[in-house]
């Protein structure tokens, strides 16, 4: 029974963190960046990063091709990246909340402040037809919108992405800075450990 | 060994024992109580900490933020009025102190400075850490709560690995020192029966048998007169040889009329606690913009920290200070001094302090709810943009909270009122009870002002 009940708890605690996992794109898979694509209007666009997206310098490529492959060259592209905000941040009232959405999700880096950034900026067609290239700074990691607009026949169209910056931050840090606390501290108790002594305490 | 007297059968709801039921009492003596209900409860806390770490980064996603904020924390002073502190005995941080102490634990007796400051060092931590929550936004940010946790749980560790039992909970946890307040307003009370325990001299509920370890949190049945620091785990029902332990129902507050000791530091996180109350409503009224733009001006500083610790200082301060002047007055009525005045009614404002909580959460329960479904079902995929949270309208939660509020005020009047009568037998009640009864007022007043005022949410 006890072993049961040991079993079916790993399981489910298994089973618990595979369903809790963060559920947003996560952009460093495989070499490159990971692709992302969408419809827009019977246009196809494809948004990937030359490397992996990183919190600081990234390469990142657009392709647009029509409703039959056809590469659409010439466009006039545009890419504008923002941090990913929170849709309730409007309810939240008191200015602390507010401070703490800019220091936690600062925008693109591009020689402005984070209020006048949002801005998109152009892509530049590479060698290859229908390919878009620019290169950018993320200041920050964490989710980010990345807006994809182009021009095509006087219309402007638009495709949305979100990507996740993994970015080496401080969370991973933190945390293993916990870590290494925790198991120096069991592992000194360890070590210390005389004797047991008769029940006292402890389960 | 004890007598053979057994505990007198009553009904249970005049204050007889619940074991005389059978279904309670097996359960209670089950070599699976507590841990059937401890180890799912350390499952979802991993999840919890799991989605808080590594999770959205979006409050408003997250699950660990909705299960954290919007359910347990609003849950947890209910727990206390109804099984007192029940949740102690599942709390997954005292399951990792377990855990940690039965491999590596080195069982050393709790430091003397514990022993002797140990609530000041609670209330400290509790005010720290309400602090640190506006000023760093633990709520609001889930990685900030994981550190929080994550935090909680290295002070577990360390006292696993070296304290005996769990010096952790009883001595340093600032949700313990809480806790054992609110747990004094609690209807479920365990204690020994006096005439069996009178002729015990084995103490098997303090030193433990081969059934279960000893009180975790160092209590004696035997002597116990609080449910303060009783987390109600069984133990002691478990290793008692003569069925000496009763587990009781009891009108809700009626510990606080009996305080046979008061301690200046209970009686003073009481009112820290009410003035938390107070700044945590404060913080959320769509007026706090504008207090805190002239509170800028007036300082010369936009610095948050400071602005805001001046708040949490003042709104602390204000029901210190208010118990501090009504003791005072109340002295001139019963001769006692400030001090005795202040530890012994500082008991009194409990019932009103829970109830406040209990009226302040209840807004993030019942109008952000729903975000707990959301968030979980978000982890299949499922998106609800742009859905309410909320599980009912505005006007029925704050019926509620008035409810609750005028529940809270009755529950401290009464107090204050039986703490006035035990304490001045030759008179002179209604000079001691009508300052403190005033003062309940002005407090219960300052609550449904701003329970009247719209808040903002935490998802």
């Amino acid at each position: 029974m006890k072993r049961m009940l040991h079993t079916t708890s790993v399981l489910l605690f298994i089973l618990a963190l595979l369903l809790a996992s963060p559920h947003a794109v996560l952009a460093d898979e495989g070499d490159g960046g990971h692709q992302l694509e969408m419809e827009v209007n019977g246009y196809h666009v494809t948004l990937e990063n030359q490397d992996d997206w990183v919190k600081g310098e990234n390469t990142i490529v657009v392709t647009l091709a029509d409703s039959i492959g056809m590469p659409l060259s010439k466009a006039d592209v545009e890419i504008l990246v923002t941090p990913k905000l929170d849709e309730h941040a409007e309810v939240e009232t008191d200015s602390h909340s507010a401070e703490q959405q800019h220091d936690s999700m600062p925008g693109m880096d591009m020689g402005e402040p984070a209020e006048e950034i949002a801005v998109p900026i152009s892509m530049l067609e590479s060698d290859e037809h229908g390919m878009y290239m620019v290169e950018t700074h993320l200041e920050s990691s964490g989710e980010h919108e990345v807006h994809v607009m182009f021009h095509v026949n006087g219309e402007m169209l638009q495709a949305d992405f979100i990507v996740e910056i993994p970015g080496i931050n401080s969370k991973t840090v933190v945390l293993w800075s916990f870590v290494t606390i925790n198991v120096a501290l069991i592992t000194s108790a360890g070590i210390m450990k005389k004797q047991p002594i008769t029940v006292k305490g402890g389960k | 060994m004890a007598t053979e007297l057994k505990p007198q059968n009553k009904s249970i709801f005049a204050g007889g024992n619940l074991l005389q039921i059978k279904s309670i009492d097996r359960l209670m003596r089950s070599k699976w109580f507590p841990g059937i209900i401890q180890w799912p409860t350390l499952l979802v806390f991993m999840v919890i900490m799991f989605q808080l770490l590594l999770g959205p980064e979006s409050a408003h996603d997250n699950l660990g933020t909705a299960l954290t904020w919007v359910l347990w924390w609003p849950l947890i002073p209910i727990i206390f009025l109804f099984l007192g502190r029940f949740w102690c005995a599942i709390c997954p941080f005292a399951t990792i102190n377990d855990l940690v102490q039965k491999f590596v634990g080195n069982n050393r007796p709790v430091p003397r400075f514990l022993k002797k400051y140990g609530i000041w060092i609670i209330d400290a931590f509790f005010i720290l850490i309400t602090w640190s929550d506006h000023v760093w936004g633990v709520v609001e940010n889930p990685f900030g709560s994981g550190v929080l946790m994550l935090t909680l749980t290295t002070g577990v560790i360390a006292s696993g690995s070296f304290f005996e039992r769990r010096t952790f909970c009883r001595h340093i946890c600032f949700l313990g020192g809480l806790s054992g307040n609110y747990a004094r307003t609690g209807m479920l009370a365990l204690r020994g029966t006096p005439e069996i325990c009178a002729t015990c001299t084995v103490a098997s509920c303090y030193k433990g048998t081969e059934k279960a370890p000893g009180c975790p949190l160092f209590e004696f049945p035997k002597t116990m007169t609080s449910n303060a620091n009783c987390v109600i785990c069984a133990d002691c029902i478990k290793n008692c040889p003569n069925d000496s332990i009763q587990l009781t129902m009891r009108p809700p507050t009626k510990e606080l009329w009996f305080i046979r000791k008061p301690k200046m530091e209970e009686a003073f996180l009481s009112a820290v606690i009410m003035g938390i109350v107070f700044v945590q409503n404060v913080t959320m009224l769509e007026v706090w913009d504008e207090m805190l733009k002239w509170l800028e001006q007036a300082v010369g500083t936009t610095n948050y920290a400071i602005t805001f610790s001046i708040t949490f200082a003042i709104s602390i301060i204000i029901p210190v200070a208010l118990l501090g002047i009504t003791s005072w007055i109340a002295g001139k009525f019963n001769k006692a001094s400030l001090v005795e005045n202040f530890a012994r009614f500082g008991y009194a404002i409990i019932a009103l302090d829970v109830a406040g909580h209990i009226a302040h959460n209840l807004f993030h329960l019942l109008a952000e709810g729903k975000s707990i479904f959301y968030t979980a079902l978000a982890l299949f995929g499922q998106e609800f943009h742009g859905a309410s949270p909320a599980l009912v309208n505005m006007e029925t939660i704050q019926l509620l909270q008035y409810g609750l509020i005028v529940l809270g005020l009755v529950g401290s009047l009464y107090t204050a009122y039986r703490i006035a009568k035990n304490n001045q037998p030759n008179g002179k009640i209604w000079g001691t009870f009508v300052p403190f009864a005033v003062l309940i007022v002005v407090l219960t007043v300052m609550n449904v002002y701003l329970f009247m005022l719209p808040m903002a949410m935490r998802m």
